[in-house]
């Protein structure tokens, strides 16, 4: 049974971001709540939050958050550890199932009720849609439960080993795609899976994937993934990045200058 | 849109199917367009007959007898957007093969609308086969979509219940539907109907939706009947939505146009603005006609 969280509604969290977005952490420790007046809670399909799990959420978070720096700026390197590591906290112990996951504003209650001086020392000054529940692929939390959820291999001992393979930009070049490819969680995982071993030369990562996962989405236009096995998914994963790789690297060893110097690695 | 495909594909005859039944507790049923009792918790256990022209299948798509050929079945989940295999079968090199698609669909991935995606795919191919032939793994030969809407027409929106002394809301109002006000966000998150709990008529009614009484039906007809209303005068007034603009599949744009569709197909969003504007009772009644408010089922 899935576990229903507390949805902040739009009004109600955007009132709190004004409040909150140019806030000292110090000031958003003393704001956050288990329960908010304005938040709601479907009224089928699981049961409800209890507000011990909130707080146990809540100081796990803060735990792993400390070992980043918290409340300190940190590392732009402990920032993504801590990424990976409340990836798999929130998809291990929320009980969401996904439907219940694609509710935008149970993640603004998250940001802006529960975690506010996390989720803003995380991103600081952050633009709305980190914390408000306006798209979840930039969100502070959501992003991350969907990360866990389309690259976990439940059948394996180290079930979330790939969610280091991507960061962040070139995980939301998948989640963007979700109604081509990105909704296939074998392919984004043969994807992760082939990733490491690529030889991309100077191509930078990103320009890389997003060459991939066109020429996977055009070759899923007449192709069912889902029917194949997973050796000849991997093998058709392969073939494009392979191909992909062979025809960028072609162009970047005749036009590498400055210009491409940013796009080099990825947050 | 049609999908043209860079490969020989059969005549859609080559495969006969059959409906899609769904087995229950109190046997089996044929697949309704809507799944009045499902919830996240429930498995759905599916089958569907099927009859496939396995050697003429090969034939009409150039491949030889040895070709491998499979029939699968692909789900999709229109709100988390996730996708998966359900079943999978070898098709032998045989015709009028029969045999039956049998599967079970946990209910943590799905929601929203579910759709069947029935395909017949190459697993591969093998030498002698025409240069028109398909040739990649898992080309698509053959395939049908049904669609089947998950959550019944009392759960299709999101609903909340909550004690509107504490919400910014009328404390002796019934309802509120909430709409946010971005356009192209998805439709799901950007509607939720909150019940009020303080009100115990429609508490009662909407506690008892899958076996209402006569007094709840009504309350529930008033309740769906307010539910249209909002949705479509939130649609003719908002001057930034327009039926020849294309919003995005799933956003809450896409599906304000899709409920004035279907409330007024004989009328453009243009005519209806005006009567609203003009002749506002007769647009009010218009609204009680096609929402059926209190007719007896």
């Amino acid at each position: 049974m899935s576990v229903l969280y507390p949805r902040l509604l739009g009004d109600a969290a955007r009132e709190l971001h004004s409040q909150y977005q140019h806030a000292p952490i110090a000031k958003l420790q003393e704001g956050h709540a288990l329960r908010h007046p304005s938040a709601v809670f479907a009224a089928t399909g699981g049961r409800r939050v209890t507000a011990e799990e909130l707080q146990r959420l809540r100081e796990d978070i803060l735990t792993v958050a400390a070992r980043a720096g918290f409340p300190n700026e940190g590392r732009r390197q402990d920032r993504m550890d801590f990424d990976v590591e409340v990836a798999q906290l929130l998809h291990r112990r929320c009980g969401l199932v996904a439907a219940e996951a694609s509710v935008r504003p149970m993640w603004a209650f998250l940001a802006l009720v529960l975690l506010p001086d996390v989720s803003y020392w995380r991103f600081p000054r952050p633009p709305g849609d980190r914390v408000l529940g306006t798209d979840i692929t930039r969100h502070v939390w959501g992003r991350l439960w969907w990360r866990a959820h389309l690259l976990a291999l439940p059948q394996e001992h180290e079930r979330y080993r790939l969610l280091e393979t991507f960061g962040e930009a070139a995980f939301d070049q998948m989640y963007a795609r979700r109604r081509s490819i990105g909704g296939s969680r074998i392919l984004v995982r043969a994807v992760a899976d082939a990733w490491p071993t690529v030889d991309r030369g100077r191509v930078p990562e990103r320009t890389l994937l997003i060459d991939v996962l066109k020429r996977l989405s055009r070759w899923g236009a007449v192709v069912d993934f889902e029917s194949l096995d997973d050796d000849e998914l991997r093998r058709q994963v392969q073939e494009a990045v392979t191909e992909s790789a062979a025809v960028l690297r072609a162009v970047y060893v005749q036009d590498v200058g400055p210009r491409h110097a940013s796009d080099r690695t990825l947050g | 849109m049609t999908r043209v495909f860079p490969f020989l594909r059969p005549p859609s005859d080559v495969v006969s199917v059959g409906p899609w039944s769904r087995l229950s507790p109190d046997g089996t049923e044929p697949l309704p367009d809507t799944l009045v009792d499902w919830d996240y918790s429930t498995t759905l256990s599916l089958h569907r007959p099927v009859s496939v022209d396995g050697l003429r299948l090969r034939e009409l798509a150039g491949l030889t007898e040895d070709a491998a050929v499979d029939l699968t079945v692909q789900w999709f989940a229109t709100n988390s957007l996730l996708r998966g295999r359900a079943w999978r079968s070898a098709l032998p090199v045989e015709n009028a093969f029969d045999v039956t698609i049998e599967c079970a669909l946990p209910g943590d991935d799905l929601g929203g609308a579910l759709e069947l995606i029935t395909s017949v795919t190459l697993r591969s191919s093998s030498p002698g086969a025409s240069p028109a032939a398909p040739a990649r793994p898992g080309s698509v030969l053959w395939s049908d979509r049904q669609r089947v809407v998950l959550e019944g027409e009392n759960t299709l929106f999101p609903i909340a219940t909550a004690d509107f002394h504490d919400l910014p809301y009328p404390t002796g109002a019934g309802w509120y539907l909430h709409i946010d006000e971005d356009l192209d966000g998805a439709a799901l998150g950007s509607i939720l109907l909150l019940v009020n709990e303080r009100h115990e008529v429609v508490m009662r009614a909407v506690r008892a939706a899958s076996a209402p009484t006569e007094a709840d039906q009504r309350v529930l007809s008033t309740l769906r009947a307010d539910v249209l209303r909002v949705l479509v005068e939130r649609a003719l007034t908002d001057e930034g939505l327009q039926e020849d603009v294309d919003h995005p599949v799933g956003s809450l744009g896409a599906l304000l146009v899709s409920v004035v569709r279907n409330a007024f197909p004989a009328f453009s969003m243009e005519a209806l603005r005006r009567e609203r504007q003009n002749a506002p009772a007769l647009f009010s009644s218009r609204l009680q006609e096609t929402s059926q408010l209190l007719v007896a089922s």
